[in-house]
């Protein structure tokens, strides 16, 4: 595994080591190490069933880990989930708004719950509304809205009470390319002002132009990891260093019965 | 400051999440009656959801009003020992009614997901007082123990004040117990639906835990009848048990009967101190997928069949109906003359009654279940399998046939026949569904009335022709029971059987059917 520069003094934001986390038989995570300096914009990418999903919920205490040592901002996130969760914004790979709901009704309760004040949490909705949904969107029940929009509501409700430490599961899945675009540039200004984000992605020209750190996730262990140009360094391009480091080759068949 | 919260701080926050919880209860009602787009559709939606709402709290109110009544005559009248028994059987009935209604309802779309609440700063206990809360104002299930609490506090004040006050913390309790039972319920219910506890014995452990406390309940119910029994008192080792010796110790002005009350609310508690113990969010993504084996499943399904709420609605009217219907022949019985068959009636008549309003969940468990079997057994490659499928699907009615005979045997004597003769008329109608649904979703595998996401699961209109026919003829053989062939052949017997008859009829049919239109079935099914 290879080592994170620390691109600052202060402690790590998170830091694992040997971190295991099993479902019955299978190791979701095998013996983890990782380090996600504070500040930095953290992306892990690598195959389906990696394990990227259940690092997320294992940092955020949504699921224990069953092995080695973990701390989340200096929190402990098996003893300590519940601080931990006040201080960090999700977007997990399931729902966690009310169907019923809309994004405003929704973000706007999870605010309240979160101790916000209402008038600040609402100018804070409506800004970061502006952004990313269309009109009327912010008021439709959240079951009626695309998964695009949907995972965006998510993400306004991730970031309402500032946390210093984001986690992004699949952010730009079903996101289109203008809104895409508007949460990198929105991601790298927090950046540039300390928050630190960890996101899992399969779109990799955008973890290339977001990501300031990257870790290459396969069976549970990180198998290569650093800074995003040393990672790409030799390859020029973040795909290429991808496959060449988890050693697939294209294994697309011919289908010669496929034939209109 | 990268480490410094901003903005965000860890706050008490009950009120906030007992706030979110109620708005998506009524957030819930109102995109229920507004989802049809045009006006026809929303005007329906509206008289829908009135209807059935208006329903559900007229029983609740109903359920109330005859406990509060026959609670106050009993009193008046002296008949302590009939107003024990009328308290006990409303608090255990109470207590059933607001657990099924918890299971039959699927816990993620009551209101009460746990998925976005896991993403919160809340402790346990702050979850567990909000759910707790949620249950006791906001699910359904609360219209059940809120009536008997209510009815029993009534029902002794209007004897006599003081009584009622007295029978205050029995009746608190009565609330407070059925809000935590339910409670316990869900969160079974949820944990089956965890990947990570996927193999059975860990929902088992897990519910063990559970147990822990109800074997106190049971424990504190039996010392309560000991200490009754001393008193020269009966009372069963159940909530109701204590409830019915609240309501003697009340009756004759003996504040020990706020003390039964108070167990019943310490039960409550350790019930709760038991289910802090379960984990929250066991893994929240795994909530949202299907489980393979059954009581993963089970919940959902019967969701599916339960949630049409004229179907739901119906049967929690007939249910509360027929458990009436019983209670009231049960009470006329003593007085009538001697020779009068009124209990038999009085049950054939309840069970007319639960068969009249099961109709539309019969329904939607034919054309659901009926199609899922289908559909199961069009999956397998070879037919070697389909057959080893079918002879385990045909074992189960077959176990249950044979448990019903054996029970009739065992339980052939004059008391246990009313509630044998009814259990046995209700599985030989359970299988009879099961079996003629099968037949008519191969049959007629294209309802009309079937929608491209299977809900509501309305069974084709021949379909309903024939389960009805099916519950008549059951009903039929068990209600000949009250003349003279009873003496050779048990109606309890008669019944299961019959509906055994009808359920391997239908499987048969069913394979045949397959066999002889496999491709077109498919693609209707797949359609």
């Amino acid at each position: 595994m290879g080592t994170v520069d620390g691109t600052t003094d202060r402690p790590a934001a998170i830091r694992c080591r040997g971190l295991t986390r099993r479902y019955g038989t299978v190791n979701a995570l095998d013996g983890l190490d990782l380090e996600v300096p504070p500040g930095a914009v953290y992306a892990v990418i690598g195959p389906n069933g990696a394990g990227k999903s259940t690092a997320v919920k294992v940092f955020c205490g949504l699921v224990p880990f069953h092995d080695g040592a973990c701390t989340v901002l200096g929190l402990d996130p098996r003893r300590d989930a519940v601080t931990l969760a006040a201080r960090i914004g999700v977007v997990p790979d399931f729902p966690v708004l009310f169907d019923v709901l809309s994004p405003r009704e929704n973000v706007l309760r999870l605010a309240r719950i979160r101790g916000i004040e209402g008038n600040e949490a609402g100018r804070r909705l409506d800004q970061l509304a502006r952004a990313l949904l269309a009109d009327g969107e912010l008021d439709r029940p959240v079951a009626a809205l695309s998964n695009g929009a949907k995972r965006k509501a998510m993400l306004l409700a991730a970031m309402i009470h500032a946390p210093p430490l984001l986690f992004l599961d699949e952010p730009f899945e079903g996101i289109d390319p203008f809104s895409a675009r508007t949460i990198r540039e929105m991601l790298e200004r927090l950046c540039a002002r300390g928050v630190t984000v960890f996101l899992t992605s399969h779109v990799l020209p955008f973890v290339e132009s977001l990501a300031s750190h990257v870790g290459i996730l396969s069976s549970g262990r990180l198998i290569a990891s650093g800074t995003l140009d040393d990672v790409v360094a030799e390859s020029g391009s973040l795909e290429t260093a991808m496959l060449e480091t988890l050693g697939t080759s294209s294994s697309a068949p011919d289908l010669e019965w496929y034939t209109p | 400051m990268v480490h410094a919260v901003s903005g965000a701080r860890r706050t008490p926050s009950l009120p906030e999440v007992g706030a979110l919880h109620a708005a998506v209860v009524i957030a819930g009602w109102r995109r229920a009656a507004l989802r049809p787009r045009d006006a026809a559709g929303l005007a329906l939606g509206w008289l829908a959801a009135i209807v059935s709402g208006s329903l559900l709290v007229l029983a609740s109110f109903a359920f109330c009003f005859v406990g509060r009544t026959l609670l106050s005559s009993l009193l008046d009248a002296g008949r302590i020992d009939l107003a024990v028994g009328v308290a006990g059987l409303l608090t255990d009935a109470s207590l059933l009614v607001a657990v099924l209604a918890v299971a039959l309802t699927d816990p993620l779309r009551s209101g009460l997901d746990p998925r976005p609440l896991s993403v919160l700063p809340l402790k346990r206990s702050e979850r567990l007082a909000a759910d707790l809360a949620a249950l006791v104002f906001a699910h359904p299930a609360a219209l059940a123990f809120w009536a008997a609490g209510v009815a029993l506090f009534l029902g002794s004040a209007a004897h006599r004040p003081g009584v009622g006050w007295t029978m205050l913390p029995a009746a608190t309790g009565v609330v407070v117990l059925g809000a935590s039972v339910s409670l316990a319920a869900r969160r079974l219910l949820l944990l089956s639906r965890d990947a990570s506890t996927s193999r059975v014995a860990g929902v088992l452990l897990r519910a063990a835990i559970l147990v822990v406390p109800s074997a106190g309940l049971v424990w504190i119910g039996a010392s309560g009848g000991s200490l009754a029994q001393h008193d020269g008192l009966t009372l069963t080792p159940t909530p109701g048990g204590l409830v019915g010796g609240a309501v003697r110790l009340a009756a004759e002005h003996r504040l020990l009967a706020a003390t039964y009350g108070g167990l019943l609310h310490l039960s409550a508690l350790l019930l709760l101190a038991s289910i802090v113990r379960l984990p929250l969010s066991p893994d929240p993504s795994s909530l949202s997928g299907r489980r393979s084996w059954w009581p993963g499943v089970l919940p959902i399904e019967a969701a599916r069949i339960w949630r049409p709420t004229r179907a739901s609605g119906l049967f929690l009217q007939g249910a509360l109906a027929a458990a009436m219907t019983v209670g009231v022949a049960a009470l006329a019985e003593p007085r009538a003359p001697s020779g009068w068959p009124v209990a038999e009636t009085g049950a054939l008549l309840a069970v007319w009654i639960l068969v009249s309003s099961v109709a539309p969940l019969s329904a939607n468990a034919l054309g659901h279940g009926g199609r899922a079997a289908a559909s199961h057994w069009l999956l397998p490659e070879s037919l070697a399998r389909s057959v080893a499928r079918a002879q385990a699907w045909t074992s189960l009615p077959i176990l249950a046939g044979v448990a019903a005979v054996a029970a009739a045997s065992a339980l052939a004597s004059p008391s246990a026949r009313i509630p044998l003769l009814a259990l046995a008329a209700g599985l030989g109608l359970a299988i009879a569904t099961a079996g003629l649904g099968c037949v008519s979703s191969v049959l007629w595998p294209w309802p009309s009335g079937m929608n491209r996401q299977g809900d509501p699961l309305w069974a084709p209109g021949p379909g309903r022709l024939l389960i009805s026919v099916g519950h008549g003829l059951v009903l039929a053989l068990a209600a000949s029971s009250l003349f003279p062939a009873r003496e050779t052949l048990p109606a309890a017997t008669r019944a299961a059987a019959a509906g055994l008859i009808l359920g391997l009829g239908g499987w048969l049919v069913t394979l045949w059917r397959l066999r002889r239109r496999r491709a077109e079935i498919s693609e209707a099914l797949l359609r």
